[in-house]
């Protein structure tokens, strides 16, 4: 299935991870510029590059972490965001809750469930 | 005497009987009495009221009859005067016709002694001239008219003999008077001079011409003083007027009150009826007095000068309203515009009542005056009648109460007498048998249950007669028994010293076990002194008795503790819990040991398990139980709990630091699958490509673990089947594009830690990736199976297959050199889960994998 000229920002500290992430996207046919590995990073690129979709971890290098970005993120230019992150006990759940995230997936999920959360991000 | 009442039956009786009868009758006697005198009362004072209602309607209705009888009278005369009056109006109205009569000049002559022309003495009507000194024609034509009346005027007084005279006067000074009153007519002849008195200004005369009234009805006069007769009179006058309307003169009739109403005047009583009437008076229309008793002026209050009435011109002008007396004038107002009046004066200290009656049509008042007492006699003879009527009838009623109570006493007596014969016979026989005499019978007279107490006493007598003869053969019997008896007792008494001679034995075993009781009972409080624990028995409340230890423990001598109260002991926020428990316990439940901080004698305190029992201590419900102190036990609770709070505090750090390091494994094996991912895209070599592919899942596989691990309740230990599920599903999605195999799977939940969870992901990633990439072969679809169980002995049994071509025969599963297989079976399955691999090949191929329950595996 391709989905060419959906534009989605990868937000990952791993930047191997987020390299694999971003090579399985290009790869589906999606828009993936250079992977932002802090919060800040995300938050300048986000209102530069006007991304659909962006897939943000939640431990990110910088001051900020994954949830505060996204929160800006939102509130400044109401890009949806996918959380996609390691994480997944009940604390966890109830701050990503915060931003309204289209999904929130699982690093070790299948690549299928990332690229539905993106077309339903894409629709709304 | 009073001996003698105490002693007799009947005497009481009759004295009590006989006090009951006068008790009845006193009372009955009493209310009967009072009942008629109430009686007679009240039928008294009806009586007063009812005669004075009657007195007051009779003295009404005999003024009223009294009153109409003067007024027919007065009528007739009145109408009289009238007809006089109208005959004389006629005579003027028609002066020619009646003056030729001749005038008869000499029967006419001056009388020296008052100068006044006078007819003759024997002429029925006496003609007067007093106008003038000579009588002139025209005069002389008036008198000769004016006598055509003298048949009237005699006639009118034949008619009403209460009349005088007769008389006309006329204007000009001509008065004619017609009387058969021989002393009156001549008194007429010595008239006073006229300069002294004009007949014109008599009462008669003046009343029409001083009044501006000119109606020519007939007046009557104010009572004035005659000048004819002694007394007061009363004339009916007649207005004389011509057909031209000129007053000519008057008529009228003289009537002296006496003839009249001098029943009136004089209170002649005897001619009156009503014995009752005190007097009675006259009073005319504007309540002037036309007649009083003279006596009786002073019961109105009015005083009159009669020596002032010398002329007919001197009027007697006295009103009720005049009256000294504020009750007379009171009454004089009341009687205006009434037709009948109802009042009470006071005269002299004493009552009066007046009753009235207004004439219907002259409206004069008729009184008539009683004394309250007069009236009031006739209802004092009644009550006093009545009252001797009450009174005999009361002293009838006494003499019937006594001559009852006399008969009923008499007849009680003779009842008593009667009754209480028979008795005293009974009492007098009893008397004879108390004494002895068993012979004694009473004579039974009556058939009431004194008959039957005499009978029932003579067959008791019989029976005492007849038990004394068996007393007597009994007696025999039993002195020859006693005697028998007697040789029996010396036997026995043998037998008796033996019976002494044990029974010692027994006290002297009884002393024996009595002493070792008490040593027993001395060892038993030396057990509880060498109690550790405290002792205590607790009755009503407060200790009595406490052991040495219990003593030490409260840190005061046993002396101190006995006597005390055991809730003093006990700190304040325990002694509900104690309390209730108390309370449970005597409701008999068993309440377990339990601890309580306890009050020292110093006021320290420490912690004691307590227990107690209800028990039955010297037959009395106690509590009896033990107090251990462990307060040292607390302390080292106290302290445990803080290192347990200690370790959690740890263990929970510690738990937070696996989860970490179990995350970032994860995040590392994440790594190194995206390391060997980016790689790939590097490779051309199709095979190398795989083997990094499969060398990614595999990872994935130890990653999942880690992952599970992580969200797991205690971190050591992951659902069996919900992980095994997860790697095929992955395994799936990755590499299988269109969902052409599904998945199917069932299993138990079985826990399972690391060590085992680890080698299981690695098999069940080998054989799915090998039955996707074999056993569907030209884009075949089916499905993959997987079960998880767990057998009763603890054997976990994994089985995992395909419904696809099925393995190859060639491949020897359990010898395979495949990389895949070798792992499978030699190093995961066989050495490090020491369980066994089979493979079925029917409709498919099905690997069953079954080992050991897992055991913890010691690392350190």
């Amino acid at each position: 299935m391709s989905q060419d000229g959906i534009k989605v920002m990868v937000v990952e500290d791993e930047i191997l991870i987020g390299l694999m992430l971003a090579k399985n996207l290009r790869s589906s046919g999606y828009i993936v510029s250079e992977v932002a590995t802090t919060g800040e990073e995300a938050i300048e690129r986000a209102g530069l590059e006007q991304p659909e979709v962006i897939m943000m971890d939640v431990t990110l290098a910088g001051d900020i972490n994954g949830i505060e970005a996204a929160r800006q993120i939102k509130a400044e230019y109401g890009i949806p965001i996918i959380i996609f992150s390691g994480y997944s006990d009940k604390s966890f759940y109830e701050q990503v809750q915060q931003v309204e995230p289209v999904a929130v997936l699982s690093k070790m999920g299948p690549f299928s469930d990332i690229t539905a959360a993106i077309e339903e991000a894409v629709e709304r | 005497m009073i001996n003698k009442i105490k002693s007799h039956l009947g005497v009481k009786l009759f004295i009590l009987l006989a006090i009951v009868i006068t008790l009845s009758i006193v009372p009955l006697t009493y209310v009967t009495l009072r009942a008629i005198n109430d009686y007679g009362e009240k039928v008294a004072e009806l009586n007063e009221v009812q005669i004075r209602s009657q007195t007051f309607s009779y003295l009404k209705e005999i003024v009223r009859e009294r009153a109409d009888r003067y007024e027919a009278v007065f009528g007739r005369i009145a109408a009289s005067a009238g007809i006089l009056g109208s005959y004389a109006s006629a005579i003027y109205s028609d002066m020619g016709n009646h003056s030729p009569r001749l005038f008869d000049s000499p029967q006419f002559y001056l009388l020296p002694q008052n100068k006044i022309w006078a007819g003759l003495i024997d002429d029925p009507v006496v003609t007067l001239y007093w106008g003038a000194a000579e009588l002139e024609p025209d005069i002389k034509d008036e008198i000769s008219a004016l006598s055509h009346m003298t048949p009237l005027f005699t006639r009118i007084l034949t008619e009403n003999p209460e009349a005088l005279a007769s008389h006309s006067i006329s204007v000009t000074g001509i008065g004619q008077y017609c009387t058969d009153d021989l002393k009156a007519k001549s008194t007429v002849f010595n008239l006073p001079p006229v300069a002294e008195f004009d007949l014109r200004d008599g009462e008669p005369m003046t009343i029409f011409t001083k009044s501006e009234n000119v109606s020519s009805e007939v007046r009557w006069t104010d009572i004035y003083k005659d000048d004819v007769i002694d007394g007061l009179m009363l004339t009916a006058s007649a207005p004389v007027y011509d057909n031209k309307g000129v007053f000519r003169g008057v008529t009228g009739i003289d009537v002296p009150l006496d003839n009249v109403i001098g029943d009136i005047l004089y209170s002649d009583k005897s001619r009156w009826s009503e014995e009752v009437i005190l007097f009675s008076f006259l009073l005319d229309r504007n309540g002037k007095i036309i007649a009083i008793p003279q006596p009786y002026y002073s019961f109105f209050g009015i005083s009159v000068d009669k020596s002032g009435l010398i002329n007919s011109g001197d009027r007697l002008d006295a009103a009720l309203a005049d009256s000294e007396k504020i009750d007379v004038r009171e009454f004089a107002r009341n009687l205006k515009g009434q037709e009948n009046n109802l009042s009470k004066i006071y005269h002299e200290n004493e009552a009066y009542f007046v009753v009235t009656h207004r004439m219907t049509k002259s409206s004069w008042i008729l009184g008539v005056v009683v004394r309250e007492n007069d009236m009031l006699s006739s209802i004092r003879e009644s009550a006093v009648a009545l009252k001797s009527t009450t009174r005999n009838i009361q002293i009838r009623s006494v003499i019937l109460f006594l001559l009852t109570g006399c008969v009923a006493i008499v007849i009680v007596f003779v009842r008593v007498r009667y009754l209480v014969l028979p008795l005293r016979n009974l009492a007098g026989a009893t008397e004879r048998v108390a004494g002895g005499n068993l012979f004694v019978r009473c004579p039974v007279t009556t058939s009431d249950e004194v008959g039957l107490l005499a009978d029932s006493f003579n067959a008791m007598v019989g029976r005492l007669q007849l038990a004394q003869n068996k007393q007597k053969r009994y007696a025999e019997a039993l002195e020859s028994e006693v005697e028998r008896r007697n040789i029996e007792l010396g036997d026995k008494k043998g037998e008796l010293e033996v019976t002494i001679q044990l029974l010692d034995k027994e006290v002297e075993r009884r002393q024996i076990i009595s002493e070792a009781l008490k040593n027993s009972q001395q060892q038993y409080y030396d057990t509880l002194e060498a109690s550790m624990a405290g002792v205590y028995i607790i009755e009503n409340g407060f200790f009595t008795y406490v052991n040495s230890s219990m003593a030490d423990m409260f840190r005061a001598t046993r002396e101190e503790l006995i006597g005390s109260a055991s809730g003093d002991m006990v700190c304040n926020d325990d002694r509900p819990l104690v309390a209730e428990n108390t309370r449970l316990r005597l409701q008999g439940h068993n309440i377990p040991p339990y601890t309580i901080q306890w009050i020292r004698k110093d006021g320290t305190t420490f912690y004691g398990e307590v227990w107690g029992k209800i028990a039955v201590w010297q037959k009395k419900h106690v509590m009896v139980g033990t107090i251990n102190d462990v307060s040292s036990i607390k302390l080292k609770e106290k302290l445990l709990k803080v290192q347990d709070q200690r370790l959690q505090k740890s263990l929970d750090e510690k738990e937070v630091l696996l989860k970490e390091i179990y995350h970032r494994t994860k995040n590392n094996m994440l790594v190194i699958i995206s390391l060997l991912d980016l790689q790939v895209q590097d490779i051309e070599d199709e095979q190398v490509r795989t083997l990094f592919l499969e060398t990614e899942n595999r990872i994935k596989a130890m990653a999942l673990v880690h992952e599970k691990l992580c969200q797991s309740q205690n971190l050591s230990e992951i659902d069996l089947g919900s992980y095994l599920k997860e790697i095929a599903e992955s395994l799936l999605a990755t590499m299988v594009v269109d969902n052409r195999v599904k998945l199917l799977s069932s299993f138990e939940p079985v826990a399972i830690n690391i060590d085992y969870a680890v080698p299981l992901g690695l098999v069940v990633n080998e054989i799915v990736t090998n039955a996707v990439k074999h056993a569907f072969p030209g884009n075949h679809s089916g499905s993959i199976y997987l079960n998880v169980e767990q057998s009763q002995e603890g054997e976990i049994v994994l089985a995992i297959g395909d419904d696809g071509v099925g393995l190859p025969e060639y491949i020897d599963v359990q010898n395979s050199t495949s990389f895949g297989m070798r792992i499978i079976i030699t190093s995961l399955v066989k050495m490090q889960l020491k369980g066994t691999l089979t493979v079925n090949r029917e409709n498919g191929t099905r690997y069953l994998i079954k080992f050991p329950e897992p055991k913890a595996i010691k690392r350190i």
